[in-house]
């Protein structure tokens, strides 16, 4: 540009010949300079901006490079981090594409298939493992690619050489920065010993429950054995109680008879923790009133309260429901051992028995029940194993008190049953709250309480006829008690000795009612009274089937409904007194 | 709309050209006014101080006037452009700033203009260096609407980077805005935003900043990053952030922050409109004098679509001017050339306006020209 003006100029000077001819072109010429003077600038200005852009470029490039530098080294950092992390990892990792194609493992992985990864890389799981069946990994893989979901813990048996391996394996899908799945990666761990030592517990475990239940089954063994020389011992005295004794004798029998139902307690509560943990404790879920519930409590404990001048009062909330449904007897058993405790262990002052309802549902109420007294209280460290097995405050509440220490364990586990909470709140020689809750069904409609329709039925004095009564009973002592003390309240009794004799002697006789012991040689209770029943029904073309009532040592869960199902009209479990025997046999046959 | 418009180097030099010509069958109603801070801004107000018309004027980085004379920067003095206009058709405000935020005086001017006319335009110029631009066109748009047309700049002081200023015939505000509310009814108002910076360098993150004042980037003191990726000195700023500003990447797109002034306690740089904190940043700059071929390309679009316009005003940026130099007359000049008719306006220290529809933004580096039409 700058050239092409000068030449310009430079013609007009060459053609000028005279000073009119310059005064002629003067203003062309100064025009030219003055665009040559601008041309000047620009490229001056141009010059100086290149200069000054290569400057700051330059420092900008430098800057870059180094920053890029830098994080290329970075990187390098990283992926030998990486590479390390990867290959120490004790677990098998593996990278794959969407064709299911290995494209990257580590070394535990090569270690693991005997092979380096150049040889590795682009084969499928089919051509490593070829002993394996690999259908449903591939399947699995190809499931996580298409969903882009992970798979985890895939546990597998492998069959690597000669051994065989297990693996758990976690999949997971990869991306590309646009979010598109470029491939897998897989974890595997070698599991075999894990799985080994789970067969192992698995194996012990069956072993302690095997343990368990044989235990278990020995104590119900037990229960039932020692219940039924027990329910000898308790008969006797209570004949003996009859007999015309001195002051003396009254008073070593009643101490015989209380320690014998102590024991019985005691028995009952072994029982109670043998089947908890063999965990054969159900609930038996019936429609009960809750009032009548605490109506019995009260008038098992009001007498022993009373003697002991201290105030026993139960307060339950209005609002709660007449009836509830639930297990009355086990509900009945927790509040009473608490109430038990209660009234043990308080000298002087009050019991008092909570009932309050915590949430209400349309078809549920959390009942609270709280049992406080003004007793001896217990320090903190007596609360802290107090209900666990055979835990009492300390060894001088057992010389002082008695006790197992099995209530309130039993107690805890039975709350827990119902879906509840046990706890206290006390101080030394300031009482005790002990409470709990549970979680009870409501009822729809109120009902007639199976509570009443079983309750014990009290003897009346009033006269009845004479009964003929067949026993069958194959233990000696329960025999003679029994015999003395029907024929003592004016009935006949005749009896065999086991099942078949008791059919026998039925066929041969005619009975007012039958006594049958469960548990008998040659043919059990059960049996002998199906037997009975079709007899009646076959042979003698009865209308009115003889009452039979079972007499039975087994306290377990669906003993009652058994005896029911076999065709026996009322059940009565040992030891009973003689005021239950007779009153039993009042209810069937009036 | 009739207008007149003339460069003078001094206020003497003002007042005998308006006297001159307001004498001769012309009745402006309206002054735009461009002024260097060289001569005083308060004498070149005061020139006005007779005249009945409102006056719109600021301080600059450079005045623009171009029409058939061979020059069209005029770095001493001021360009006026006086305008016959029917005065039903604008409205027009003079704020001071006082208290208030960015954003309130931007709401202010909203709320004036949406009270003025049903469907207002604003042609709009503030002053204070340490004014959000970006924070002024939001705070105008919260009280007028998203889709308002809005024009200007920030007042410039001849690259000094200390006291811009607005003025009035009657006050000179060293910080508040100018407004003028126009009547979309009766006047068409289009415009055009380029810039054609392009990014340099890698992606940074700024780590700490509140509204336009970025405190650190990639945790290094912002100051420090410049001084360090341009090898410049503590005094080259913030005239060389003026040439190679940020550039703000946003999804798709990406907004330019000159820099306008340093806290050089805290290290921290002022912009000239808002840098939200964890922005991914990089320097940029022009990509050499081939920027205003595509200069040329826009306006040639521009023009196809909007041939007709009674007046030009352009607010270029005073970073174009420091890049280009002489060579950006080349395209001041072409829209002079394209319709015909003078062009008027001045170098800035930030840019206001809509690119052909889109919504108003705040910018830097950009050639934006309105132009104005009477239906």
């Amino acid at each position: 540009m700058m050239g092409k003006r000068t030449n310009k100029i430079n013609k007009i000077i060459e053609g000028i010949r005279s000073f009119e001819d310059f005064l002629s072109h003067k203003e062309e010429i100064l025009q030219g300079v003055q665009n040559l003077q601008h041309d000047r600038q620009v490229l001056n200005f141009k010059f100086e901006r290149l200069l000054k852009d290569k400057n700051v470029l330059n420092s900008l490039l430098k800057k870059t490079t180094e920053d890029l530098n830098n994080a290329v080294e970075a990187l390098k950092t990283r992926a030998e981090e990486l590479g390390i992390l990867l290959s120490t990892i004790p677990a098998l990792v593996y990278f794959k594409d969407t064709n299911l194609k290995y494209i990257l493992v580590n070394k535990s992985f090569e270690r693991f298939v005997n092979l380096p990864f150049y040889v590795i890389k682009g084969k499928m799981v089919e051509d490593l493992f070829p002993k394996y069946k690999t259908n449903n990994y591939s399947e699995m893989e190809r499931e996580v690619i298409q969903s882009g979901l992970p798979l985890y813990n895939i546990e597998e048996i492998i069959q690597q050489g000669e051994k065989k391996v297990w693996l758990s394996s976690n999949l997971a899908p990869f991306r590309d920065n646009e979010g598109e799945i470029i491939g897998l990666v897989g974890i595997s761990w070698d599991i075999t010993e894990r799985i080994k030592h789970e067969n192992e517990l698995q194996y012990a475990k069956e072993q302690a429950e095997e343990g368990t239940r044989a235990k278990s089954e020995f104590l119900a063994n037990m229960s039932h054995e020692i219940r039924t020389p027990m329910n000898g011992i308790i008969g006797m005295a209570e004949i003996l109680k009859q007999a015309s004794l001195g002051e003396q004798e009254k008073e070593n029998l009643e101490i015989l008879i209380s320690s014998t139902r102590s024991l019985l307690s005691l028995v009952n509560d072994v029982l109670d923790i043998s089947k908890i943990e063999a965990g054969k404790l159900e609930l038996e879920i019936e429609d009960f009133g809750i009032r009548k519930v605490l109506k019995d409590i009260e008038n098992i404990l009001y007498i022993k309260a009373e003697e002991k001048i201290l105030n026993y009062k139960t307060f339950i909330n209005p609002n709660i429901p007449e009836f509830l449904r639930g297990d009355p007897s086990r509900l009945k058993q927790i509040i009473l051992n608490l109430v038990n405790n209660a009234v043990k262990f308080t000298e002087k002052g009050f019991v008092h028995i909570f009932i309050d309802d915590l949430e209400k549902h349309a078809d549920e109420v959390t009942l609270m029940v709280k049992v406080v007294d003004s007793g001896i209280g217990i320090s903190d460290n007596g609360k802290k194993s107090l209900f666990q097995l055979f835990s009492q405050v300390d060894t001088s509440t057992t010389k002082n008190y008695g006790g197992t220490g099995l209530g309130l364990s039993i107690a805890k586990k039975l709350v827990m049953m119902m879906q509840g909470e046990i706890g206290l709140e006390s101080e030394q020689d300031k009482g005790s709250t002990f409470w709990f809750t549970v979680k009870l069904e409501k009822c729809s409609q109120k009902i007639v309480s199976p509570e009443s329709a079983k309750k014990k039925p009290v003897p009346d004095k009033k006269p009845f006829k004479m009964l003929s009564i067949l026993l069958a009973e194959d233990n000696e002592i329960n025999q003679k008690i029994i015999q003395y003390s029907l024929t003592n309240a004016g009935h006949n009794v005749d009896i065999a000795n086991n099942g078949q004799e008791a059919i026998d002697m039925y066929h041969a006789g005619n009975y007012d009612l039958v006594l049958m012991d469960v548990q008998m040689p040659v043919l059990d209770g059960f049996e002998a009274t199906a037997h009975i029943r079709k007899i009646e029904s076959a042979v003698l073309n009865e209308t009115h089937p003889t009452p039979i009532v079972a007499l039975t040592a087994n306290a377990m869960k669906g003993d009652r409904e058994k005896c029911l199902d076999a065709g026996m009209d009322e059940y009565l479990s040992k030891p009973f007194t003689p005021d239950d025997l007779i009153s039993i046999i009042r209810s069937v046959t009036d | 709309m009739k207008t007149i418009s003339f460069a003078a180097n001094n206020p003497e030099e003002i007042k005998i050209k308006l006297d001159k010509q307001i004498g001769e069958g012309f009745s402006p109603t309206l002054a735009f006014v461009f002024a260097s801070i060289k001569p005083g801004i308060h004498k070149t107000s005061q020139a006005f101080k007779a005249y009945p018309f409102p006056v719109f004027g600021c301080s600059t980085g450079g005045n623009i006037l171009s029409d058939h004379s061979e020059n069209c920067i005029y770095e001493e003095g001021a360009v006026v452009t006086l305008v016959e206009l029917n005065e039903k058709y604008f409205s027009y405000r003079i704020i001071e700033r006082g208290s208030l935020s960015s954003f309130d005086l931007g709401r202010d001017i909203g709320l004036w203009g949406a009270s003025e006319f049903k469907d207002p335009a604003f042609i709009l110029v503030a002053s204070g260096l340490s004014l959000d631009g970006k924070e002024l066109v939001e705070g105008a748009l919260d009280a007028a609407g998203d889709d308002t047309i809005m024009f200007g700049g920030l007042a410039g002081d001849d690259t000094r980077f200390e006291q811009p200023f607005v003025f009035s015939g009657k006050m000179v505000l060293d910080s508040g805005a100018i407004s003028i509310a126009l009547d979309r009814e009766h006047i068409d108002i289009k415009g055009l935003a380029t810039s054609g910076w392009v990014g340099l360098g890698k992606d940074l993150r700024v780590t700490s900043a509140t509204s336009n004042i970025v405190y650190s980037i990639d945790d290094e003191p912002a100051l420090e990053v410049y001084k360090k990726y341009l090898d410049v000195k503590d005094a080259d700023l913030p005239a060389i952030g003026v040439e190679y500003p940020l550039l703000i990447k946003h999804n798709d797109t990406y907004s330019l922050r000159a820099v306008m002034g340093v806290d050089r306690k805290n290290k921290a740089l002022i912009f000239a409109g808002t840098v939200p904190q964890d922005a991914i940043v990089t320097f940029s700059s022009s990509p050499g004098f081939e920027v205003i071929d595509s200069t040329k390309e826009k306006i040639n679009e521009f023009y196809e679509k909007y041939q007709d316009a009674d007046m030009l005003l352009l607010f270029s940026c005073m970073a174009r001017y420091l890049a280009l130099g002489p060579v950006i007359t080349e395209e001041i000049k072409f829209s002079a050339e394209k319709w015909g008719i003078p062009v008027s306006g001045f170098f800035t220290y930030g840019e206001i306006g809509t690119n052909m529809g889109s919504i108003c933004d705040f910018y830097n580096q950009t050639y934006t020209l309105v132009s104005l039409k009477e239906k």
